[in-house]
């Protein structure tokens, strides 16, 4: 069985859907197993879809996140998908203007870092979604690297969990005396499986507010 | 004995009047924390390569370098639209730097899109990715040749039953295209699904065998054909 793990957002995003291929070699009928998680890390839905070869199936994944709590403003979690086949899968998040597509989630080693490149600005607002993929908490620390500062933050992510952090927040000290091009680095400490996204929203003139979502696998 | 350590990435920048890229890396190595230096060489190519070789860089200290700043005597291309191969090199660690992450920026008025460009090995196995038109997107397939050798696309759009070659041509060394998707394409394979504001319809794209290539689809703005989101293939 081959499982893939997928972020997932239904606010502020006003449509999401799952896209799932099976491979080429694909010669019978594909079943995928989904299993829906919240963002404390708990099994809250599931569903079996059976997905013809040589076809596409496009999901949207509103009517199965019923009960899907809110944290830090957004209701969000992780799907996993699970099937025999090579397949792929994807997630296609839509804004009112614009769309994200995401593919499975990397994950970083203990002990290995994360990194983003950041800009901070007035009309932009980041939140950093972090993935525990383990069966431990998993313990992060957060340096942001902007001008000649490098302040630093602690975050705990509950097992099989998923938070999202204003980083704006997180690092207001340093912001308050203004924004600019910078970077984020994420060490993970203990032995966890952590994956992260940037949610990246900018306010543009006439457009309203515009989301993006990047960082996922190459 | 010092060991030597490698990484390397594959993507594409566009370096134009109206959009500038800017590379990003962070050099790093699990075992090591102290901020040994590296040296990171760049080659943006669209046709011949050129590199350059950039000072200053550490493990575990992120940096980046803007294409027009890093080769500042180029001239007016002929295309914005380019590739870029980084390199980063450790003769100091005591373990590998496979860890090292890349990302490549495109900044334009109003936007900014960040993407993970494709850590090489040559030759690599493609990946599968996926083409969609609604009303929000459109999407083409850039294809990167980081090689001295002319290249066959091993890609295939699945078109139906039958699979199509994405780029029947070949690929000159250094060479870079772009192939925006076809509306044939999607007529003649995908069932649109209803969205709010329109149909989404969907096209798979994979690879067979094994490839020097490097290729990324990217999905535009349908209205102003701004580039909103990249995924390796």
């Amino acid at each position: 069985m081959i499982e893939r793990r997928y972020w997932f957002a239904a606010h502020p995003f006003s449509e999401t859907h799952l896209l799932l291929a099976p491979s080429a070699h694909a010669s019978e009928t594909v079943e995928y197993q989904l299993k829906f998680f919240d963002p404390d890390g708990l099994f809250f839905n599931e569903a079996h879809i059976a997905v013809e070869p040589i076809s596409i199936a496009t999901l949207e994944l509103e009517p199965f996140l019923h009960g899907l709590k809110f944290e830090s403003g957004l209701r969000h979690g992780c799907v996993t998908v699970s099937s025999s086949d090579h397949g792929n899968a994807w997630v296609r998040l839509a804004s009112r203007t614009q769309v994200s597509i995401l593919s499975n989630l990397i994950e970083v080693k203990s002990e290995a870092n994360g990194f983003f490149p950041l800009n901070f600005a007035q009309d932009r607002k980041h939140l950093l979604v972090a993935i525990n993929s383990s069966d431990d908490e998993a313990h992060i620390r957060g340096r942001l690297f902007l001008r000649n500062r490098a302040p630093d933050v602690p975050l705990i992510i509950p097992p099989h969990g998923s938070r999202c952090i204003p980083l704006e927040s997180a690092f207001s000290d340093v912001l308050s005396e203004g924004g600019g091009n910078s970077y984020l680095r994420l060490t993970v400490k203990q032995p966890a499986r952590v994956s992260f996204l940037i949610a990246e929203s900018q306010e543009q003139a006439g457009e309203g507010e515009i989301v993006s979502v990047w960082g996922a696998a190459a | 004995m010092n060991i030597t350590r490698r990484v390397s990435w594959v993507g594409f920048a566009v370096d134009g009047a109206l959009t500038k890229s800017t590379i990003h890396f962070l050099g790093c190595s699990g075992g090591v924390s102290a901020p040994y230096p590296t040296q990171v060489i760049i080659t943006k190519f669209n046709n011949e390569p050129e590199a350059v070789a950039l000072e200053g860089a550490r493990l575990n200290t992120p940096d980046g370098v803007r294409i027009d700043t890093a080769f500042p005597q180029e001239g007016q291309a002929q295309s914005a639209l380019c590739g870029v191969a980084v390199e980063i090199t450790s003769n100091q660690a005591r373990e590998e730097i496979d860890d090292s992450q890349c990302f490549i920026e495109l900044q334009s008025r109003n936007s900014l899109l960040k993407y993970r460009p494709i850590q090489y090995t040559q030759p690599r196995t493609p990946k599968t990715g996926i083409l969609i038109r609604d009303h929000l997107t459109v999407s083409s397939v850039v294809l990167l040749n980081p090689t001295d050798s002319e290249q066959a696309s091993p890609y295939l759009v699945r078109v139906g039953e039958a699979e199509v070659p994405l780029f029947p041509e070949t690929i000159k060394p250094w060479g870079v295209v772009e192939i925006p998707a076809s509306d044939e394409w999607f007529d003649r394979s995908s069932r649109p699904v209803s969205l709010s504001g329109g149909v989404l319809q969907s096209v798979v794209v994979s690879g067979v065998g094994e490839t020097p290539l490097c290729g990324f689809i990217v999905y535009r703005d349908a209205a102003i054909r701004r580039a909103i989101s990249v995924q390796s293939i």
